[in-house]
């Protein structure tokens, strides 16, 4: 009878053992990180700008890629959208393509605008890639 | 049944009833979290000036205050302003935290309001060299 008691026993913490079984918990966060590219044409004295959408707070990154022709500078910029569809920058830099010079700006969550705009240097349509990498 | 069958049948009777407990019960967790209020709030700041803007919210909680952008035409600029959340008070806003601070995609302030109306206010203590254009994004519940 002992031994039938030792074997239901264990028997018993056998079958708990799956519901007593801990993991410690790891924090993780989720490095999903969105790259886009916008290519487009900068008139003389204009800009063109895209908006897009953080999911999380992080880092922001803004690459001119290419220009046609290469080593044209242009005003790179990163901000918010007013409520005319403008973009308002926070920040920005003159970049040629081809330069190490990029944006690299902390953001919260929610949605930005990035700009290409001319430096009053051009004298005709320049077409341009840039690239955008957010959380 | 021998003695031995009953304390076995005993035994994994209570086995299941030792791990039935707790480990399967399911529980239905409903949270409703209504949407933020996002407000884009531009205009023109003058050197010395303070411009603000009231709003209203209709439940509790944290309000977020980003002095996204200054710009003198179109250019980007650093200057410091003085961002601050508060409550209208006659035909001015009554702040009641305030920082001094420069543009950033990361709010500068963060406090926790009742329901009801307040205001976000921004002021230009140092002098601006011309007048600015400004853009501020505030989230509320």
């Amino acid at each position: 009878m002992r031994a039938a008691a030792i074997f239901f026993i264990a028997l018993a913490s056998a079958a708990c053992a799956r519901t007593t079984m801990f993991t410690s918990p790891t924090a993780t966060v989720d490095p999903e990180t969105f790259q886009r590219e916008l290519s487009g044409s900068i008139l003389p004295g204009g800009s063109v700008s895209r908006v897009f959408e953080t999911a999380a707070p992080g880092t922001v990154t803004v690459l001119l890629k290419s220009t046609t022709p290469a080593g044209i500078a242009v005003g790179l910029g990163v901000g918010i959208s007013r409520s005319n569809g403008s973009c308002a920058l926070s920040s920005a830099i003159e970049a040629a393509a081809g330069d190490a010079a990029q944006i690299s700006i902390q953001a919260d969550k929610g949605a930005y605008c990035a700009k290409v705009y001319d430096l009053g240097t051009l004298q005709a349509p320049l077409p341009f890639t840039i690239s955008i990498s957010h959380p | 049944m021998s003695a031995i069958r009953k304390i076995a049948v005993a035994m994994a009777a209570a086995t299941m009833c030792a791990c039935g407990d707790k480990a399967e019960t399911p529980t239905s967790a409903t949270t409703t979290t209504a949407a933020p209020t996002t407000i884009l709030f531009s205009g023109t700041l003058q050197p010395l000036g303070t411009r603000f803007y009231s709003y209203t919210m209709t439940s509790a909680g944290t309000v977020s205050a980003m002095l996204a952008s200054l710009e003198r035409g179109s250019t980007p600029m650093n200057n410091a302003l003085e961002l601050g959340l508060g409550i209208p008070a006659g035909t001015g806003c009554a702040t009641s935290v305030a920082s001094n601070t420069s543009t950033s995609l990361i709010p500068q302030l963060r406090q926790d309001f009742g329901a009801g109306t307040f205001c976000v206010r921004i002021s230009d203590k140092d002098g601006l060299p011309v007048p600015m254009i400004f853009t501020i994004r505030l989230v509320h519940p």
